[in-house]
């Protein structure tokens, strides 16, 4: 007879296993900093915020209100068509359709946009809309779902559907909507400051300005700007204001762009038509264009993202393992954990682009700046959610403190939530990889970057389809994952 | 005979008005087994923090906590050494907070936590000696042959067994069990009251909050009865009659202080368990 031994658990073995995926992909990756004197910078960085200033600002207002008004306008719009495709979710092509929308980063639905709308304001309004719509459609569905039917069953007969649903349905799940709408109003902020990177009039473009000139001290004024505009969300944003919100946004939002019929059109026949195909040469030579974007931009694209995110998504779970504590009960008084939360705060409502383009130009480019922001800002998010849920854990009066309470009572009572929440991010993770690309990184943002400059549209399309499968594919591994696990993610961290 | 706990004119007030200790002094000699008994409410919980150290006394300058000999806490004052003086008061919790997800011999190792080295801790790396206590303590409860599953796969009976096992690791001199089997069935109970008997028959003194008088009377030849923060009653277990409890409680709360019903209260103590009735020997 075999001496019995511990049997140590799926979420164990899938650690580890994760951990030596990322370590090979390190073998592979190009980490290194380049810059001359990356730390200099990074001092200068932050003496700009004792030299805050405004001067060259002159359109500060006009920036921040771009800002809101995009993300108002698109995050609304998304709200609305969400609803509606969320009553009809359970039709098979409503999902497939929503999650190819949803795999395809806003940043590239901009500049999608940008090649046949220009500037015009339908630009920064659809690249919001379209995934967030997808994205609402499926949350809402899943809070459909998961709600009580009891009023809705004992509705008299004939009572409409419509009738029926805003009675019966929506007074009992307002809140969940509403709260989930706010969290996605948040985000909403951000990618409509983060589309300025691209060009749109939105904070990213003055940040961006503002730093290939050097002038911190205004870097700090716009980040601190954002980062008020985000903490005071709860008290500008009433659902009462919304509709003259909206209104105004319609005037801040306009310029005097015209859309170009011509512009569009050309850009559906002629654009997005394969070279090959459009110069009528044989099926043969398509075949061979398709190919070689295959080997030479998508599978190199493909090899550097995973290689990136597998990493990122490592650093994500020691980042969150190290910074849970700061904002625990179970470790820390009022004092140090409101300054962890502010830490947390911070990280979480920097999008994870702006801290890659900081520390990219601190650094250098490769992979390394790419890796620390995707570790920090979902290490933070995800922290977040542990720190809350370890609050939630009833510990023996006499149980160990410090360390020894960090390893054997926290740790493991909450190691299974963690990984769920871990990998839901997971997809999250590898898209915004995807996106980093633009910032000079291999992967497949910069290839399908570098196709735009080139104005090679036939290209840029294919790679952000391929882009978007790819994300598609990690969304149904990591679910099968979850499965595995069997861990639940609740409604509340989405 | 040594005293083990001495509590003096200790009361305790938590934000409300009502006191949840008032004046109580208690003295337990070394090798005792002592019941304390009283309806919910009634301070035992709180009684057993204050001599744990967990929870500090109001500060009436009279109030003290000598615990074998040394002063844990005077006048809502906890002893500089608290902590050194808490390792040896093994702490037993109704809810048995094992860590589900860790083997049985971790969780019994996690008694040895206070007094290895942090950076030990912290790879897990536990003396061979505290492994080896560690199976001995496993071994006293009865549950050495778990001692490599997961403690998620254990009954409650079974995982208070374990709880105790790991206060034993600790390697202390008293222990106390706070309701140790309130959410135990009657088996169950009965296999954690017996390990407790056994701990005390070789030499460990023994203090058992107990919710239940009949568990009091089986296992414990003194019991101390709280009512309302107070100790009304202090002396051998097999003199709390019914009418006793009665006069003590009033008739109502008194009945529902016996896990059996009052007919087969007699076979119930004498039939189905292999320690006799303490009280009877007495």
């Amino acid at each position: 007879m075999t001496k019995p031994s511990f049997q140590h658990s799926r979420r164990w073995t899938l650690s580890w296993c994760f951990v030596a995926i990322a370590a090979v992909c390190l073998l592979f990756a190009d980490i290194r900093i380049t810059t001359y004197d990356p730390w200099t910078e990074l001092g200068r960085l932050f003496s700009g915020l004792l030299n805050l200033s405004t001067v060259g600002l002159d359109d500060l207002g006009f920036t921040l209100l771009q800002t809101v008004a995009f993300a108002l306008l698109g995050v609304t719009l998304g709200s609305v068509c969400g609803l509606s495709l969320a009553l009809i979710f359970h039709w098979r092509w409503v999902r497939i359709m929503c999650a190819l929308l949803r795999s395809v980063h806003e940043i590239f639905w901009a500049l999608i946009f940008l090649q046949f709308f220009g500037l015009h304001p339908l630009t920064g309004l659809l690249a919001l809309a379209i995934p967030y719509t997808a994205t609402f459609a499926k949350i809402y569905a899943e809070i459909l779902e998961e709600g009580d039917l009891s009023a809705l069953n004992v509705l008299a007969h004939g009572t409409g559907n419509i009738s029926s649903f805003f009675y019966a349905r929506v007074p009992d799940l307002y809140q969940h909507f509403k709260t989930y709408t706010a969290y996605r109003m948040e985000c909403g902020l951000r990618s409509s400051a983060i589309l300025g990177f691209i060009g749109l009039p939105t904070l990213g473009f003055s940040l961006s300005t503002s730093f290939m000139e050097g002038l911190y001290g205004q870097v700090w004024v716009l980040l601190i700007l954002f980062y008020v505009l985000i903490a005071t969300m709860r008290y500008w944003l009433r659902p009462s204001l919304l509709p003259l919100y909206l209104i105004a946004s319609v005037f801040i939002v306009n310029n005097d762009t015209e859309l170009s019929m011509t512009n569009i059109s050309r850009f559906f026949t002629h654009d997005i038509v394969p070279a090959p195909i459009r110069n009528g040469e044989s099926l043969a030579s398509f075949w061979q264009w398709l190919s070689d974007l295959l080997m030479t931009q998508a599978l190199p694209g493909i090899m550097n993202t995973l290689v990136l995110s597998q990493i990122a998504l490592v650093a994500s779970a020691i980042c969150t393992l190290l910074l849970f504590p700061l904002v625990s009960k179970q470790f820390f008084g009022r004092f140090p954990r409101s300054v962890g939360h502010f830490f947390l705060v911070i990280m979480r409502s920097t999008p994870e682009y702006l801290l890659a383009y900081i520390l990219l130009l601190m650094w250098g480019p490769s992979m390394l700046p790419a890796i620390v922001a995707l570790a920090l800002h979902n290490g933070a998010i995800i922290g977040h959610l542990v720190g809350r849920y370890s609050d939630e854990l009833v510990m023996r009066q006499d149980a160990s403190f410090g360390l020894n309470r960090y390893n054997y009572e926290v740790l493991p009572r909450v190691y299974g939530q963690f990984l769920a929440f871990l990998f839901y991010r997971w997809e999250v993770i590898v898209r915004e990889t995807a996106i980093l690309g633009i910032l000079g990184v291999a992967t497949l943002g910069f290839y399908i970057d570098s196709a735009i400059q080139e104005i090679r549209i036939d290209r840029a399309v294919v790679l952000i389809i391929i882009t978007a499968l790819l994300n598609l594919a990690i969304d149904m591994v990591s679910r099968r994952v979850r499965f595995w696990l069997r861990v639940k993610t609740d409604l509340s961290i989405r | 005979m040594t005293v083990a706990i001495n509590v003096t004119q200790v009361s305790k007030h938590f934000r409300s008005d009502k006191a949840a200790l008032s004046d109580v002094s208690l003295t337990v000699n070394k090798g005792e087994m002592v019941a304390l008994i009283g309806a919910s409410g009634s301070g035992k919980s709180t009684l057993l923090r204050v001599i744990a150290g967990l929870l500090k006394t109001d500060k009436a300058s009279s109030a003290k906590v000598d615990v074998l000999g040394k002063t844990l806490q005077a006048s809502g004052q906890l002893a500089k050494d608290v902590r050194q003086q808490r390792a040896q008061v093994g702490f037993i919790f109704q809810q048995f907070n094992l860590v589900n997800r860790l083997s049985v011999l971790l969780n019994t190792l996690m008694g040895s936590l206070g007094r290895i080295p942090k950076w030990r801790g912290l790879l897990g790396l536990f003396y061979t000696a505290d492994k080896h206590l560690a199976m001995q303590a496993l071994q006293r409860v009865g549950m050495e042959h778990t001692a490599t599953q997961r403690a998620s796969t254990l009954s409650g009976g079974q995982q208070q067994r374990v709880a105790i096992a790991r206060a034993l690791v600790q390697k202390p001199s008293i222990v106390l069990a706070d309701e140790p089997i309130a959410s135990l069935d009657p088996e169950s109970a009965r296999k954690v009251m017996d390990a407790l008997a056994d701990l005390n028959k070789e030499g460990m003194t023994v203090l058992v909050s107990l919710h239940q008088v009949d568990y009091a009377i089986r296992y414990c030849k003194r019991t101390v009865a709280l009512k309302d923060g107070v100790v009304v009653y202090d002396g051998p277990s097999s003199e709390l009659t019914p009418e006793k409890l009665d006069k003590l409680y009033g008739a109502t709360s008194a009945s529902e202080m016996y896990a059996f019903p009052s007919n087969d209260r007699s076979t119930s103590v004498s039939t189905d368990n292999t320690v006799q009735p303490l009280a009877a020997n007495a």
